[in-house]
């Protein structure tokens, strides 16, 4: 096995410990990590899911009936609006 | 060894440099017989840099570690990194060497060596976490299975078979032309 020579080592550890540690911040109470915590467990996958889906069926049928919705008929309604009011 | 070593690294954590000299005098040559491994024999400087970088790496971000794995394994995982960038950096000075002069055999031999060197090592990077980690420790900072066992906190029959699947899947993912280099060598 290689070997460094012990006051390469010494010489390695002294520069090393002359720089600067980081400093952590304890950031466990902002909102961010606060989120991050809930959806790390693996519990909250379900509760991420679960709403996805409940995302996709309330979305789904309402832009669906938009895009699915008769130009014609929504002049037809305005005009019997319009016609209405006259 | 391994508990000792984590209180020593708690101690590193709060700032005590006593605690960090402790812990790199008890894992700098192992340190270094992995850079020497990793950046390859005849970059024994590079390896020193490798050394004096994760140190200095280990030092500053002493405070971020959690005592959740074992100390060995996060300094390891340090010692990776760096000699992977130092792999990237070095192959960078050889082929801008190569436009400048002409000493053309060697340099060329040279970033062959790199190139496959950095294709194995990326290949290890793409194992999942503990079969990277049992590579390393096993086949590049010399453990024994049983102490990779210990170091892992799995069982020695466990770590045996992960050191199995991640030689397997290495070889997958290796490609074929560097497999057979590597199968001549």
């Amino acid at each position: 096995m290689p070997k460094l020579k012990q006051q390469d080592l010494n010489r390695m550890i002294e520069n090393a410990v002359s720089y600067k540690q980081e400093s952590v911040k304890d950031d466990s109470s902002s909102f961010m990590a606060r989120c991050k915590n809930l959806f790390s467990r693996p519990k909250a996958y379900f509760l991420t899911a679960a709403s996805f889906i409940v995302l996709l069926t309330v979305i789904s049928p309402i832009s669906t009936s938009r895009s699915m919705a008769d130009v014609n008929q929504i002049y037809d309604f305005i005009t019997l609006e319009i016609i209405e009011d006259l | 060894m391994t508990e000792d070593l984590n209180y020593y690294m708690q101690k590193t954590k709060e700032g005590d440099k006593d605690s960090f000299r402790f812990l790199a005098t008890s894992l700098g040559n192992k340190m270094f017989a992995t850079a020497s491994k990793l950046m390859g024999s005849n970059y024994e400087h590079e390896a020193e840099d490798a050394v004096q970088i994760s140190l200095i790496k280990l030092w500053q971000t002493a405070p971020r570690w959690k005592n959740k794995g074992s100390v060995e394994g996060f300094v390891y995982r340090i010692i990776f990194s760096t000699c992977m960038d130092l792999h990237r950096r070095h192959k960078l000075s050889v082929e801008l060497k190569d436009q400048d002069t002409a000493t053309k055999t060697n340099l060329q031999n040279d970033l062959i060596n790199l190139e496959l060197r950095e294709i194995l090592l990326m290949t290890i990077k793409k194992l999942p976490d503990q079969q990277q980690l049992a590579i390393l420790l096993h086949y590049f900072s010399g453990y024994s299975q049983k102490e990779v066992s210990t170091l892992l906190n799995k069982s020695e029959k466990a770590t045996e078979s992960l050191i199995i699947r991640a030689r397997k899947k290495l070889k997958n993912l290796l490609p074929l032309n560097l497999r057979e280099e590597l199968s001549n060598a």
